[in-house]
């Protein structure tokens, strides 16, 4: 019986040990996560960009043939803007999915 | 140095020219049916002795088939492995396209707008056929999400519409962007290489580095390409 005290340090010691490395682990794992964030950053800020000038170009399209220049180029930018962040929107909903 | 942007140039081969159009036969269109080409004669290749246990040649277009089938089915879902054969040809298209563009003397027609926007207004096609096909008129609801008062349509349809548009456009500039950066950054150094001489050799062997990195980036973006395609047809086949 006097050997338990020595058994629970030892195995106290032996879970301090596998904690540790754990946390390295994850914080290993945080730090890839982290330039995965980046692309995938990188990748949606072109889905903003190219919300605002699909809207532009909508509008410039949509003034010409009503003669209305340029009030739904000015409406229809700013609601591209609007789309560039829906589109963000659904791309991160479905990655969060996963 | 050589004008790093002459090799993006359009020339016609054989030129053809209607009343309106010019139709020639490029060096682009040179390079895409070289891609189209060599992709039937690799898959030819490789799987003229079929059997049951793959040799190595075969289990190279088995791996390529089943990474884009899974593909499919974790993004499109079950229903859209009937359009896996679509998806597959895109992504060897593109995966080729990018691949080929990389030997000298060769042309990327995947760094040309006009060539990956027809791609991308494709899928877009496919979505809203495949999507009205499957809801009839329910596909109007993709414009006006459920819960949405009526007050807002006004608002929300048009954002919903450019949203919907935007999306082969933003697919499309990913691609072109990637393709044109890289070969640009390439000829550039190349340039380099012959510029400074017995010096050279350190831009040299910046060069071959970049140019492994442009050989993984050709097969990522093609990736992601089909990846995007693929959740934009899911999209369509399952919002209700």
């Amino acid at each position: 019986m006097t050997k338990t005290p020595k058994d629970i340090a030892a195995m106290s010691a032996k879970i301090k040990a596998f904690e540790q490395k754990k946390a390295l682990k994850e914080a290993e794992i945080s730090e890839s996560s982290r330039d995965k964030g980046a692309v995938t950053g990188f990748q949606l800020s072109i889905e903003l960009v190219a919300g605002v000038l699909v809207g532009a170009a909508m509008g410039y399209f949509l003034d010409s043939v009503f003669n209305t220049r340029p009030v739904l180029l000015a409406f229809l930018t700013v609601l591209g803007g609007a789309a560039g962040v829906l589109n963000i929107y659904k791309s991160s909903k479905e990655e969060l999915k996963d | 140095m050589a004008n790093p942007l002459e090799q993006f140039e359009i020339k016609p081969i054989i030129p053809i020219h209607t009343q309106s159009f010019d139709i020639s036969f490029s060096n682009s269109s040179l390079a895409m049916v070289i891609s189209a080409v060599s992709i039937v004669l690799l898959f030819g290749f490789c799987l003229r002795k079929r059997t049951l246990i793959p040799n190595l040649l075969q289990s190279i277009p088995e791996a390529l088939y089943e990474f884009i089938y899974n593909l499919v089915r974790t993004n499109v879902g079950k229903d859209g492995l009937k359009y896996f054969s679509f998806i597959f040809c895109l992504f060897l298209f593109i995966a080729f396209g990018n691949l080929f563009g990389l030997f000298p003397y060769s042309f990327t027609f995947t760094s040309h707008v006009a060539a990956v926007g027809a791609l991308s207004v494709l899928a877009l096609l496919f979505n809203i056929i495949v999507g009205i096909k499957k809801k009839k008129l329910g596909y109007l609801r993709t414009f006006l999400p459920k819960g949405i008062p009526y007050a807002l349509a006004p608002l929300v349809v048009p954002i919903e519409a450019i949203s919907l548009i935007s999306k082969p456009f933003s697919l499309t500039v990913r691609l072109v962007a990637n393709m044109t950066v890289g070969h640009i950054m390439l000829k550039i150094l190349g340039g380099f290489v012959v510029a400074l001489g017995i010096l050279g050799v350190v831009p040299l062997f910046f060069q071959s580095l970049i140019i492994i990195f442009e050989i993984f980036i050709a097969i990522l973006q093609a990736f992601i390409y089909t990846v995007l395609s693929c959740i934009y047809l899911g999209d369509a086949l399952r919002s209700h």
